[in-house]
């Protein structure tokens, strides 16, 4: 009996006698893995299952790594992959390919679901939780005008002057290298990721520096950490604009011409607002397939937009470009309202008193606001490049950079008719419709198991990517805009009032999709760094892919980190945007209806579209 | 123009001209130090070996610098002088050295399924 | 003149973007090559009324008038573990008479190898043939993504087959000393061969398994450093399923491998050919 044939037989008798007790089955799937997907694609268990998977490729080099429980194998072609676990923790959880095997390769995923689903259960309980609190705290009598507070702790008209708190900032924001130097270093960054796409070709995306460090690390950064906190710090130290800038003023670092070289049209205004932007950024993303994992298209994307950056600058005055060409201009400048920080003057007297306006018009100390802002009555930062010029040019230092608590601009309305920027308009609710849009064909078609998705986005028949394309366009500019048309409908007939435009109560309620949006696409991103974050370890020692090790990190294997933890985090991310759109939706019902009591009825029918909603998002994420 | 205008060009044209002639002219320097020649793996429907057909010296220490610059795996062997790599995955780049100790023509093959056409994915070593 | 001189940057910046695009794009996978066109090798099985009997020998007469189709061979590397030398190329001859068909196989060996024993191992050659449908090249590797039917002819079980000893020798055999003491290096649970042929399926690499009907037979000769091996079977296959089958319909495909026991090759240290078409007129 100690023979390692008997031992094994009495151990696996013993197994599956206590899986019997337990209720649990064995369960046995064969998953064949060919580019870029998984027959079957997802796959069924109950909790403490023992599962087994038996890989095999129909193609090329294959992997399966399993999310949450950290497992993986792989297949050559001719041989097996053998995965096997207890199926213990519940929920849904993605297994992806663990070994590069094309292009699409970083999208190639399937889902395990482990009943019960635990975590989708009780995320959905929060959400209607949290919608029948709101509901409950709307309703509520309320003594007289309240402020409106954050949640009720923090007023929203609260902010803090950093430059006057810490007056050494001030030196800082005045120099002229400020934020020059920041432009440069990332000009040298985009300098090694076009060369490395050139030498990169369409090689592998997941090896080219390129396609890492913009739509893996920037792109993160950006909807993680830059646009909800800082609002527009990227447009801040972005290199674009750098040539055109250098071409329109003469002068790199010192102040040149203040009327823009060339021929300095007048953007239209037809178009100035967040339309073109709208519609820029719709196109581009429906290449997002091939930019986002081959290098070539990652370098065409960058080079035409470098290209239209120059000619832009060329053709129309000052930062034109940046206001409404940039294809991520229009959601940083849209979610730069929720932001934590803000260019504002200080005292609006010394304003008043000041005749020539020298952070509008220029003087020899700056540029005027190459934004084309007012900044001496800015009141929302859509519109705001962070560009640092009216540090320079306000010869009373009456520029500050305000720390204030997030969505403060989220709540300011038009001052005067002519106002052309200041406004909430239909051109942002559709920029927050079709970034909602946008987000839910991305996350099916990338982080999802269909298989024809996938082909329908890399256009592998002409027609598959129509259907795509007009699947898109329906989605983002009819679906999504009429729900919550609907929503808004139901508002004011509840409500009572048949004055306010529906219009009105359309666009004002649109506002709450700034926190959801920003909070889906936080989520999303989650959802990409942490599978495919070890890769910029490799990408940072041998960009080239030549054989480099500068940092020693060049063999770093591909390691997904803490993939358990990403179902907890995109739920609470997503609860998060949630909390912030319940508590500004009924800020935006106060301001839309003339009367407390019409602002409690109209609230409730937001309340169920953001409820449904955001089911929908964790059904989408978790479930 | 003063100091910091001229600064800011020099910066400017450094980071954006100069960082690509500067990677250009580090990466043949030190390709030419360091290696006989650079070979890239590619599918045969995509041009197969580059080149595919190297000639060296006999007695002299070969190294090849192989670089897999696709998205799928490969892998290289030169079974007459017992040298290979079982598998470069997409994007990887390996070295092999050895010495050829014999005269002739040898071929050097890709190890791993990598396209319909693998097996027409060879090359010729040539030892003068 | 500012917009002549505006107008003649946007062309310069225009222009110098689709060069260096064109370039990129032509460079993406490296030094841009003329790609050469599919490699694409047939065996020609022509119709000939004239029947073999193995057991009389290979017969040269009706092999001397069909040509030889060479093909050349590489080493098997897509598994551990590999082969240590190449035999460079098979030639094959093939002919059917509707009722059987016919396979010759001629290579160069120095030395014929025909015993096994500890470090020594036979010579042998095999021909693959993917079954199903829709064959992918890919099913090179035995029958992977579908499955296929391999012959393999062992010379040491050729030996053994054609030179078994006929059933009276072995009677009255009284003698009380260890009998296998000359074999002892032999495996001691020998099966009596059918044939010299083993007639294998497999679905992928490690599933080769012997069939239940093994009525492929063959013969193998080594002369002046030459092996020469036919293989011969019913034209109609037993079961479609699982035997090849060379009725008219579908493409059909074979692949050869050859294994050189003096080279230290068996199992997967063999040399393989690419996948050939079958032309059976």
């Amino acid at each position: 009996m100690k023979s390692f044939p008997s031992r094994l037989l009495i151990v696996s008798a013993l197994w599956l006698a206590g899986l019997g007790f337990a209720g649990a089955e064995e369960k046995f799937f064969e998953i064949k893995a060919r580019k870029f997907s998984y027959t079957p694609s997802t796959i069924q268990v109950n909790e403490g299952d023992l599962v087994r998977i038996r890989l095999i490729s129909e193609d090329v080099h294959h992997g399966l790594y399993l999310d949450g429980y950290d497992i993986q194998t792989s297949a050559l072609p001719g041989r097996e992959g053998h995965l096997q676990f207890v199926a213990e923790k519940t929920g849904r959880f993605s297994f992806r390919c663990s070994v590069t095997c094309g292009a699409l390769h970083p999208y190639m995923i399937g889902y395990l679901y482990v009943a019960h689903n635990r975590n989708f259960y009780a995320a959905s309980a929060a959400v209607i939780l949290m919608g029948l609190l709101s509901l409950g705290f709307a309703l509520r009598p309320r003594p007289g005008a309240p402020e409106f507070k954050l949640f009720g702790l923090i007023p929203l008209n609260w902010r803090l002057p950093l430059l006057t708190k810490f007056p050494w900032l001030r030196p800082i924001f005045k120099s002229r290298w400020m934020p020059l130097i920041g432009l440069i270093i990332n000009l040298f960054i985009f300098t090694i990721i076009l060369t490395a796409a050139v030498v990169g070709g369409i090689g592998a995306g997941n090896y080219n520096f390129g396609v890492m460090i913009v739509w893996i690390l920037w792109w993160v950064l950006l909807m993680l950490f830059m646009v909800p906190i800082v609002g527009r710090l990227w447009c801040m130290v972005c290199p674009f604009p750098l040539i055109g800038d250098w071409i329109q003023r003469g002068r790199l670092f010192s102040v040149g011409r203040q009327k823009s070289w060339g021929l300095a049209r007048r953007w239209p205004n037809k178009w100035r607002n967040l339309w073109p932007l709208v519609v820029l950024f719709w196109v581009s993303t429906l290449f997002s397939a091939f930019f986002t994992v081959k290098p070539l298209a990652t370098f065409l994307l960058l080079g035409i937009v470098i290209l239209l950056a120059i000619i832009i600058g060329l053709i129309f005055e000052k930062r034109s470009f940046c206001l409404f060409v940039c294809p991520v201009s229009g959601f940083q400048g849209l979610y730069a309202n929720f932001s934590m920080f803000a260019v504002r003057a200080r005292d609006p007297e010394v304003c008043r008193n000041h005749k020539q306006k020298t952070c509008f018009i220029g003087n020899e100390k700056g540029y005027g606001c190459p934004w084309m802002e007012m900044p001496f009555e800015m009141n929302r930062n859509t519109y705001c490049g962070l560009c640092l010029e009216c540090f320079k040019t306000c010869p009373y230092d009456n520029m500050d950079f305000y720390l204030r608590p997030f969505g403060q601009d989220l709540l300011a309305e038009r001052r005067r008719t002519d106002d052309v920027y200041r406004r909430r308009g239909t051109d942002e609710a559709f920029k927050a419709l079709t970034m909602i849009g946008i987000f839910l064909l991305f996350f099916t078609a990338f982080q999802g198991p269909s298989a024809a998705l996938k082909d329908m986005v890399t256009a592998k028949t002409a027609g598959g990517y129509l259907l795509y394309l007009v699947e898109s366009l329906l989605t983002d500019f009819a679906i999504i805009p009429l729900a919550l048309l609907v929503a808004a409908w139901f508002s004011r007939w509840l409500s009572g009032n048949k004055e306010v435009p529906l219009k009105k109560v359309f666009v004002n309620f649109s506002y709450c999709l700034v926190p959801v949006g920003l909070a889906v696409w936080g989520a999303f991103s989650m959802g990409i760094i942490f599978p495919n974050g070890s890769y910029i370890l490799h990408i940072l020692s041998d960009p080239f892919a030549w054989g480099w090790n500068l940092f020693g990190t060049a063999n770093f294997p591909w390691t997904p980190f803490l993939t358990r933890f990403l179902p907890g985090l995109q739920i609470l991310i997503v609860l998060i945007g949630l909390a912030f759109a319940l508590d500004f939706g009924f800020k935006f019902a106060q301001q839309t209806y003339p009367t407390l009591d019409q602002a409690k009825r109209g609230w409730a029918p937001i309340v169920v579209f953001l409820i449904l909603a955001h089911v929908f998002f964790l059904k989408l994420f978790v479930g | 123009m003063n100091k910091s205008e001229w600064l800011a060009i020099v910066l400017v044209v450094l980071a954006s001209v100069g960082t690509v002639f500067g990677i250009l002219a580090f990466e043949k320097h030190r390709r030419a130090k360091l290696y006989t020649v650079e070979l890239v793996a590619r599918a045969p429907e995509n041009g197969n070996w580059y080149p595919r057909t190297i000639t060296v010296l006999q007695g002299q220490p070969v190294r090849i610098l192989v670089r897999n610059i696709e998205t799928v795996s490969h892998g290289f062997a030169l079974p007459e002088f017992n040298v290979a790599i079982r598998e470069i995955k997409a994007g990887h780049v390996e070295t092999v050295s050895f010495t050829p100790d014999k005269r002739g023509h040898f071929p050097w093959l890709c190890t791993v399924w990598c396209s319909d056409r693998h097996p027409e994915m060879t090359g010729t070593l040539i030892v003068q | 003149m500012r917009t002549t001189a505006v107008i003649i940057i946007i062309a310069l910046l225009v222009l110098g973007f689709g060069w260096l695009t064109y370039y990129a794009a032509r460079h993406s996978r490296g030094e841009p090559v003329a790609v050469a066109a599919p490699e694409r090798f047939s065996l020609n099985v022509p119709f000939i009324d004239q029947t073999i009997d193995v057991t009389n020998g290979l017969s040269a007469t009706v092999w001397d008038s069909l040509a030889v189709q060479k093909f050349d061979l590489i080493y098997q590397l897509m598994a551990l573990p590999w082969p240590q030398k190449l035999v460079p190329a098979v030639e094959v001859k093939a002919f059917h008479n509707r009722r059987a068909i016919y396979y010759l196989l001629q290579w160069t060996d120095d030395s014929v190898d025909q015993m096994i024993a500890p470090g020594k191992f036979a010579d042998a050659c095999a021909i693959m043939f993917p079954l199903g449908d829709e064959v992918k090249s890919a099913s090179l590797m035995m029958g992977f993504l579908g499955k296929s039917n391999i012959w393999q002819w062992k010379a040491s079980q050729d030996q053994a087959y054609w030179t078994r000893s006929t059933p009276e020798a072995e009677a009255a055999y009284s003698d009380y000393t260890y009998p296998f003491e000359a074999q002892e290096t032999l495996p001691v649970s020998l099966q009596t061969p059918v044939s010299a042929v083993n007639n294998l399926i497999s679905i992928r690499i490690g599933t080769i398994t012997l069939k239940s009907n093994q009525d492929v037979h063959g013969r193998g000769l080594w002369t002046n450093g030459q092996w020469r091996v036919m293989f011969s079977r019913a034209f109609n296959a037993q079961d479609a399923d699982t035997e090849a089958a060379f009725a008219p319909g579908t493409e059909k495909f074979c692949a050869f491998a050859v294994w050189n026991g003096a080279a230290g090759d068996r199992g997967g240290r063999k040399s393989i050919s690419s996948m050939i078409h079958l032309n059976i007129n």
